[in-house]
C-alpha cells in the first residue's frame, strides 16, 4: 500500500493522462479493449482526469535533474514494484472499471537498459499472460538500447520521451546529465518505428502494431526563462518534425528548493492553459505559432485567450458571413469551436441561419456576436467598437484585476464614460499584455 | 398542422405506444396539447383521448420513419429513453414534423422541434457515456456488481461496451432509479426489471483493492493545484455517491444485504439474482 502511495505520487507531475487514439478489440480470451475516443473513470480534487494508472517502477534515480522531486540528492522515501505486482494490480482496477490502462514511467534504477527492461516485463506479463487489451502508456528511457525501445513500443499504445525544459540551455543548466540529442534521439527513432510500421501494416494487416496511438511529450513552463513564443515555436517543430501526437505542458509546482529555480510561488496555471489553447488552435484550427505570437508580443494575453486576442488584431478580416463562409473562415471566429461549425455546414444546407438557430446549434454567442453576420445583418442593437468588444470579452473579475494593476487612472479611462480618447494602440498593448 | 387541437392524448408509455399516437396525428391532422402516460394523474381541462397500442400501426410509423432518416430513428430510440418530463410530446412532435418536412430532417438543427428532439438523445448519450466511465464494479463471490441511479434510462445503451470488453466476467449493473437490472454470464445479456438486489459477500481482496484505489486517488491530485469546481464540471457530484474514491461516497459496504441469509449468489445456473421480499 504504501508502495503505491510513494509511486504514484512520484508520478503525479506528468501531465499525460489520455487514453486515446487506440481502437483495439478484446483478445481471445483476454480482458479489455481500447476506445479510439479514450475515457476519463474519474477527476481528482485538483481536476485533472484520471483515465489510466500512473505510477513509477520506481523512483530511485541515478540523475539528478533540478526540478524532479526523485532526483539522487533528494531526501524522500524510496519502493519500487516487482514487474508482477504492477501487472496484478493493474488488471484488478482495470477489472472494477476504475481506470482505461496503465501509464508506466520510471526513475532510472542501476541504468537505463535495466530500467527499460524491467518495465518490458510488465507489459509483456499484462499484453502476454493476461492478453490485456486496455490501453498502455510507457515511457521510453533516454539512453536505452533501441532494441528495448522498440520492443517496448510494439506492446504499448503510446510511447514518449519528456523533453522537460523548452531549450537546451536550461536543459544543460537544469538536468546536467542529459542532453539534447539523449532526448531527440528516441523520439526520431520512435517516428521512424512508426513511419515503417504504418507500411508494413499495408502490406501486411497482420504485423504487430508499433505504438499505434502515436508519441506524446511534455514540457515544463515556468521553471525557466523561455517565453510563450519560443514554447510554441517549440510545440509546432515537434507537430512537424517529430508527428507527435501531443505535446503536453506542465506548469511548474516547486516540489524542490534549488538555488537554479524561482523560488515557492503559485504554479502559473493560467500559462498553462493559454498554451494549451494555442495547441488546440494550431492542431485543429489551422492556426500557425506565428500568427498567435511574434517577437513584440512573446506572451499570451492574460485577459483573453488567444483567439480572440488573433481575432481583434486582425478586425479587418471579419465580419465574416455565417450563411456563406467557408469551413476555415467558420473555425477561426472565435465562439465557434470544431462540432459547431460542422453542424453550421449540416445546418446551412437545408435553410438560412439566423441568430437564433446559431444559438442552437452551440456556438457561443457572446464572444461569436462581434465577429458573424446572418443573411447580412448583425445582431440588432450591437455597434461593434474596439473597446466594446474588449470590454464585453474580458471577464467582470478581470476587468477589476486589471483596473487594481493600474490605478494611476489613465488605463481606468479605459471602462469609464471617456471611452473615445482610446486608441486602436492601447487597446492592443492592453490586449497582449504589453501594459 | 401548427395548430394543436383542444385534446390530450394518453399512451402506454412504451415507443409502439407513443408511435400510435403520431399515427393518430397524422391520420387526423391535429396536434394535441401534451401526452400523458396512463395513470398519470390529470392536471388539464381539456378532453382526453385514450390511444391504444397498436403493433400493426405502430410499424408502419417505424418503417415510414427508417425509410426517410435512419438517423431520426436512432435519435427516437435514444431520446424515448430519456426520463424529461416533455419527453413524448417533444418526440411527437418531431416525427410529425419529420413526416412532414421528408428526407433529411436530422440536419434541420435550427428548427426549434428538431433541435428539441436532438438535445435529448444527446443528454441521453451524454449520460451513458459518462456512467461508462464513472462506474464502479465490486467483486462479490467472483462477480462484478455495479450500482448506479441515472436520469434516463441507460442501461440498453451500457451492456454493449462492457460485454465487449469483459467478455469472461459475469458482471451486473443495477439502475436504482429505474428498478432495473443489466446481466452478463458467458456471453448472454439482459435486463430485467428489480427492485432490490441482494447480494453475497464481497470476495477477498477486494476491500483492499478499494483502499489502495481511494489512497491512489488522494495521492494523485497536485496540491498546489486544487480546482473543486472544475472537478465538479467534469464529475457533477450527484454521481459522486455510488463512486467510493469520492468524498462522501457511501461506506464501501453499500451493496451488501442481510448478510445472515448468506445466499451464495449469483454464479451458478439460471436464476441469476433472487428478488427481495415483496418484489
Amino acid at each position: 500500500m504504501e508502495k503505491l502511495e510513494i509511486l504514484s505520487d512520484a508520478a503525479k507531475y506528468d501531465a499525460a493522462c489520455t487514453s486515446s487514439g487506440s481502437s483495439r478489440s478484446t483478445p481471445a480470451g483476454g480482458i479489455g479493449n481500447c476506445f479510439t475516443a479514450g475515457l476519463c473513470h474519474s477527476f481528482a480534487a485538483d481536476g485533472r482526469c484520471i483515465s489510466l494508472l500512473k505510477v513509477l517502477m520506481t523512483n530511485y534515480c541515478v540523475y539528478d535533474c533540478r526540478y524532479c522531486i526523485n532526483r539522487r540528492s533528494n531526501d524522500v522515501p524510496r519502493a519500487a514494484f516487482t514487474p508482477q505486482e504492477l501487472a496484478d494490480l493493474t488488471i484488478q482496477f482495470y477489472r472494477r472499471n476504475y481506470i482505461e490502462g496503465l501509464f508506466l514511467s520510471s526513475g532510472v534504477m542501476r541504468d537505463a537498459d535495466h530500467t527499460s527492461e524491467r518495465m518490458l516485463r510488465v507489459l509483456e506479463i499484462l499484453r502476454q499472460e493476461y492478453r490485456f487489451g486496455g490501453y498502455i502508456h510507457v515511457k521510453a528511457i533516454p539512453g536505452a538500447d533501441e532494441a528495448l525501445t522498440r520492443r517496448l513500443a510494439l506492446l504499448a499504445d503510446r510511447i514518449s520521451v519528456n523533453i522537460e525544459m523548452p531549450s537546451s540551455q536550461s536543459l544543460s543548466r537544469l538536468c546536467p546529465e542529459k542532453t539534447k540529442s539523449s532526448i531527440l534521439g528516441p523520439m526520431g527513432f520512435i517516428r521512424d518505428g512508426i513511419r515503417e510500421n504504418s507500411t508494413d501494416l499495408v502490406r501486411y494487416r497482420h504485423a504487430p502494431q508499433f505504438a499505434p496511438a502515436g508519441q506524446s511529450t511534455q514540457m515544463i513552463v515556468g521553471a525557466t526563462p523561455e517565453s510563450d513564443l519560443t514554447i510554441l515555436r517549440l510545440t509546432q517543430g515537434l507537430y512537424k518534425k517529430y508527428q507527435l501526437k501531443r505535446v503536453f505542458f506542465s506548469a511548474y509546482v516547486p516540489v524542490v528548493q534549488d538555488a537554479l529555480l524561482p523560488a515557492g510561488s503559485k504554479p502559473p496555471l493560467l500559462r498553462e492553459h493559454r498554451l494549451y489553447q494555442a495547441d488546440w488552435l494550431l492542431r485543429f484550427y489551422g492556426f500557425a505559432a506565428e500568427e498567435l505570437l511574434d517577437e513584440e508580443h512573446p506572451s499570451f494575453s492574460p485577459y483573453v485567450d488567444p483567439k480572440c486576442n488573433w481575432a481583434l488584431n486582425h478586425l479587418e478580416q471579419f465580419p465574416v458571413e455565417v450563411n456563406t463562409a467557408p469551413y476555415e473562415t467558420l473555425l477561426r471566429v472565435p465562439g465557434i469551436g470544431v462540432k459547431s461549425a460542422q453542424r453550421i455546414l449540416t445546418a446551412r444546407r437545408h435553410s438560412r441561419l439566423d441568430w437564433p438557430h446559431l444559438r442552437k446549434i452551440g456556438v457561443v454567442l457572446k464572444r461569436a456576436q462581434y465577429f458573424l453576420l446572418c443573411g447580412g445583418k448583425a445582431p440588432e442593437g450591437l455597434r461593434v467598437t474596439q473597446d466594446g468588444v474588449l470590454r464585453a470579452l474580458i471577464s467582470q473579475k478581470d476587468q477589476e484585476l486589471l483596473a487594481a494593476q493600474h490605478p494611476q487612472g489613465e488605463q481606468l479611462s479605459l471602462f469609464g464614460p471617456s471611452q473615445e480618447q482610446l486608441t486602436r494602440e492601447d487597446v492592443m498593448q492592453c490586449l497582449t499584455g504589453q501594459i | 398542422m401548427s395548430d394543436r387541437a383542444n385534446l390530450i392524448y394518453r399512451y402506454d408509455g412504451s415507443l409502439p405506444g407513443l408511435l400510435c399516437c403520431v399515427f393518430e396525428s397524422c391520420r387526423t391532422g391535429r396536434l394535441p396539447l401534451d401526452i400523458w402516460e396512463e395513470g398519470e394523474p390529470s392536471t388539464s381541462l381539456a378532453p382526453e383521448l385514450t390511444i391504444p397500442a397498436d403493433r400493426e400501426e405502430a410499424a408502419q410509423v417505424w418503417r415510414k420513419l427508417r425509410q426517410l432518416s435512419h438517423e431520426a430513428a436512432r435519435w427516437t430510440e435514444v431520446a424515448f429513453l430519456s426520463g424529461a418530463e416533455d419527453k413524448a410530446l417533444a418526440l411527437h412532435d418531431f416525427l410529425c414534423e419529420a413526416f412532414r418536412r421528408g428526407r433529411g430532417i436530422a440536419g434541420y438543427l435550427g428548427d426549434p422541434v428538431v433541435a428539441r428532439a436532438f438535445q435529448l438523445q444527446r443528454q441521453v448519450h451524454n449520460e451513458a457515456h459518462l456512467l461508462l466511465e464513472f462506474l464502479r464494479f465490486e467483486e462479490r463471490q467472483g462477480v462484478l456488481a455495479a450500482r448506479i441511479e441515472p436520469k434516463a434510462f441507460v442501461l440498453p445503451l451500457m451492456g454493449g461496451h462492457f460485454a465487449a470488453r469483459f467478455p469472461g466476467e459475469t458482471f451486473l449493473i443495477h439502475d436504482v432509479a429505474h428498478g432495473a437490472v443489466l446481466l452478463h454470464q458467458r456471453g448472454r445479456m439482459e435486463i430485467q426489471p428489480l427492485e432490490d438486489l441482494v447480494l453475497a459477500a464481497p470476495s477477498p481482496g477486494e476491500e483492499q483493492f478499494q483502499e489502495l484505489w481511494r489512497r491512489y486517488y488522494d495521492t494523485i491530485a497536485i496540491q498546489e493545484r486544487l480546482n473543486p469546481k472544475c472537478r465538479m464540471n467534469h464529475c457533477p457530484k450527484r454521481f459522486w455517491n455510488h463512486m467510493l474514491e469520492m468524498p462522501g461516497a457511501r461506506p464501501p459496504k453499500r451493496l451488501e444485504g442481510p448478510s445472515s441469509q448468506g445466499e451464495k449468489l449469483p454464479v451458478k445456473g439460471r436464476p441469476l439474482l433472487s428478488r427481495a421480499a415483496g418484489q
